[in-house]
């Protein structure tokens, strides 16, 4: 350590209460930006999770006619032959290790009726057992309901239930247009009723077998989709491409969730917004340690004035304040660091709970977001914590610098 | 001077008359292709042979109907469709699931998905006989088509709730059976068209027992729809025309 950091060291000691305001300055930028980045990572991670999970898949297996059409959940563009596409996928033992499960799904928008009422409603086919690992909607059955064993029967969300009269153990009667494009009617039995919290689903949703889907669909054998979910989705892209090389003789695309749907555009632009926060959030803090800097020049005049008559060169003076500024950043950026690690950790097991927002809002959202832990936050905000004070520092040292001694002594 | 004005009177007055006579034609030639398509009952069966990409679709019918009340059964007897039943009272419609021994009825925009996955909707079957109610027509040109000499009379909507907002219609001069058809949307766009293949006399009248309709918004689709064993004015019971003869 040079005599100047050595020097700053204590000057940063000797006023006590000046540094400590610019380290708490310092502090809560750093601490809301780490807060703020857990929290945001939660909602994204969220909003990814669930929305792969119930929407898309991480890698969704279509035919090019689907993905022209897919937000209108087409069931005329099919895959004829799912079972050995998926047979071909994991019988490749490099892409079989990287993913989580891959399913046959059928989505389709139908027209409830119960006793003159009419709601449109989204059928969600697929594998129960695997279903069960994905949307998941066994979790919030209400009491006395089960879940889907036979083809002919449903769990259907609450709102739906209610708003159409359906109790447990009544036949719904789903009409849509098939495959072959007539209309056909299927009568499904209720199971149960799901109460996610989540309005989109609780109001718009309900769950049958696939082979219930096939059936009323005509489409026998066939799938509309087939969905895959990865152990790390940050792979969808690099597999998707890979995915799709190894089926493109069956007349199908993979395509990544972030290149389908609405979702993944939003998510990408979240992500920007959230960036300038951050950028806005650290203008403030270095802002305000600018401000605290200055002061602390313009205090210290006097003192400027005295070690340069000692024989302090311009540039020692500079590098004592910038060394001040950095100590002081570096100090701030820590302690925030280390509490807004603290805070994110513990609402990552605990989680936020959003409930009385997130009622209304049409979002394939959790109503309790768990913060999301990234190491990497945390040194990159201790990093910005300390360039940002040394940077910001500069301004102030400059002047400091260049006080001339009789100026600076005639504050005495 | 005389013989110039008398021959403007002439020309003025035969305009207005020509003009005149044009309207009134075209509805005249609506009233005689419906005269001519007129009927108290039929009975036929039919053919509807559905074209979806390479994929080739038959359903095989059985219809009757009574033009008194604009009443119509429809039973498929195709196996895939066995028992399933439409039947159509004035502008509404019920269908029979077999399957599910379950009677529905069709409404809203329903309505205009194809019948039986095929290229005629709902609504071009509920719709027959009430063109001239539902739009102003006129005489748009002459034409000949596959060596008919036609009228070509333009139909434009007079009330909102239209299945096709315009409509152009290939009328043959001597027939007066359509062969062709054109329907657009408000925007001009053509929703469908429709080819009649063959017209066959029954007595006095020319009815077309085969024809092809082509919806333009599915991608390589056609219908060919063919009439056999075509009997008119039969008796045909009331009470066939009804929810519980459908259910029965």
């Amino acid at each position: 350590m040079s005599f100047i950091q050595k020097f700053a060291l204590r000057n940063v000691g000797r006023n006590k209460r000046r540094s400590l305001l610019a380290v708490i300055s310092v502090m809560l930028s750093i601490m809301l930006i780490i807060f703020l980045q857990g929290l945001i990572g939660g909602f994204l991670d969220n909003l990814v999770h669930n929305y792969t999970k119930n929407e898309t898949g991480h890698i969704r297996i279509a035919t090019k006619g689907f993905e022209e059409r897919a937000k209108f959940f087409p069931v005329t563009e099919n895959i004829q032959n799912p079972e050995q596409i998926i047979k071909a996928i994991t019988d490749d033992e490099s892409l079989n290790k990287k993913i989580k499960s891959i399913s046959q799904r059928i989505t389709f928008g139908v027209l409830l009726t119960n006793d003159g009422n009419n709601k449109q409603a989204v059928a969600y086919a697929g594998d129960p057992e695997i279903e069960k690992n994905l949307l998941m909607l066994q979790k919030s059955l209400l009491p006395g309901g089960r879940y889907l064993q036979n083809d002919d029967e449903a769990i259907v969300g609450k709102i739906l239930a209610d708003d159409l009269g359906y109790t447990l153990g009544d036949k719904i009667s789903v009409m849509t247009q098939g495959s072959d494009y007539a209309l056909h009617l299927k009568k499904f039995t209720i199971v149960g009723i799901f109460e996610t919290g989540l309005t989109l689903y609780d109001e718009k949703l309900f769950q049958i077998p696939l082979e219930g889907a096939q059936d009323l669909l005509r489409m026998p054998g066939e799938a509309q989709q087939i969905v895959i979910m990865l152990d790390n989705y940050h792979e969808s892209e690099k597999l998707a491409e890979d995915i799709s090389s190894k089926v493109a003789k069956y007349d199908v695309i993979a395509s990544a969730w972030s290149e389908i749907g609405g979702y993944a555009m939003w998510v990408d632009m979240a992500k920007s917004i959230y960036n300038w926060i951050y950028i806005i959030i650290a203008f403030l803090g270095a802002f305000i340690i600018a401000n605290i800097l200055m002061m602390v020049v313009l205090e210290r005049r006097k003192e400027i004035g005295i070690i340069k008559s000692m024989g302090f060169t311009n540039g020692q003076v500079l590098s004592m304040f910038v060394n001040e500024g950095m100590l002081l950043g570096f100090m701030g950026s820590v302690v925030g660091a280390i509490i807004g690690i603290g805070i994110v950790t513990f609402l990552h097991y605990h989680g936020i709970d959003f409930s009385k927002m997130m009622g209304a809002i049409e979002f394939p959202m959790s109503n309790i977001i768990y913060l999301k832990i990234n190491i990497l936050n945390f040194i990159i905000a201790v990093l910005l914590g300390t360039i940002v004070s040394t940077i910001v520092s500069f301004f102030p040292s400059r002047r400091a610098e260049k006080m001339k001694i009789v100026d600076s002594l005639k504050s005495v | 001077m005389k013989k110039i004005t008398a021959m403007l009177i002439f020309i003025l007055i035969s305009g207005y008359l020509f003009g005149q006579n044009l309207f009134l034609t075209g509805l005249e030639i609506l009233q005689r292709i419906d005269e001519n398509e007129f009927y108290r009952t039929i009975e036929y069966t039919g053919t509807m042979t559905i074209h979806i990409n390479d994929e080739v679709r038959t359903k095989k019918m059985t219809t009757q109907a009574k033009t008194d009340g604009h009443k119509a059964l429809v039973e498929f007897n195709n196996p895939e469709d066995f028992g399933t039943k439409y039947l159509m009272m004035d502008d509404e419609l019920w269908i029979y699931f077999p399957g599910e021994e379950e009677v529905v009825k069709i409404s809203g925009h329903m309505l205009k998905e194809g019948m039986m996955g095929s290229d005629f909707s709902y609504e071009d079957a509920l719709e027959a006989s009430k063109i001239a109610e539902k739009y102003n027509v006129q005489i748009a040109r002459q034409d000949t088509l596959n060596g008919h000499v036609c009228w070509v009379l333009k139909l434009d909507a007079k009330i909102k709730d239209v299945p096709y907002y315009s409509r152009e219609m290939w009328v043959d001069q001597e027939l007066y059976v359509p062969w062709k058809e054109e329907m657009f949307a408000k925007s001009g766009r053509l929703l469908k068209e429709m080819n009649v293949l063959e017209i066959k006399q029954f007595g006095n009248r020319y009815f077309p027992v085969k024809s092809e309709m082509v919806n333009k918004l599915r991608k390589n689709s056609k219908t060919v729809f063919e009439l056999e064993d075509i009997a008119f004015d039969v008796d045909l019971p009331d009470d066939m025309f009804s929810l519980r003869y459908l259910k029965h």
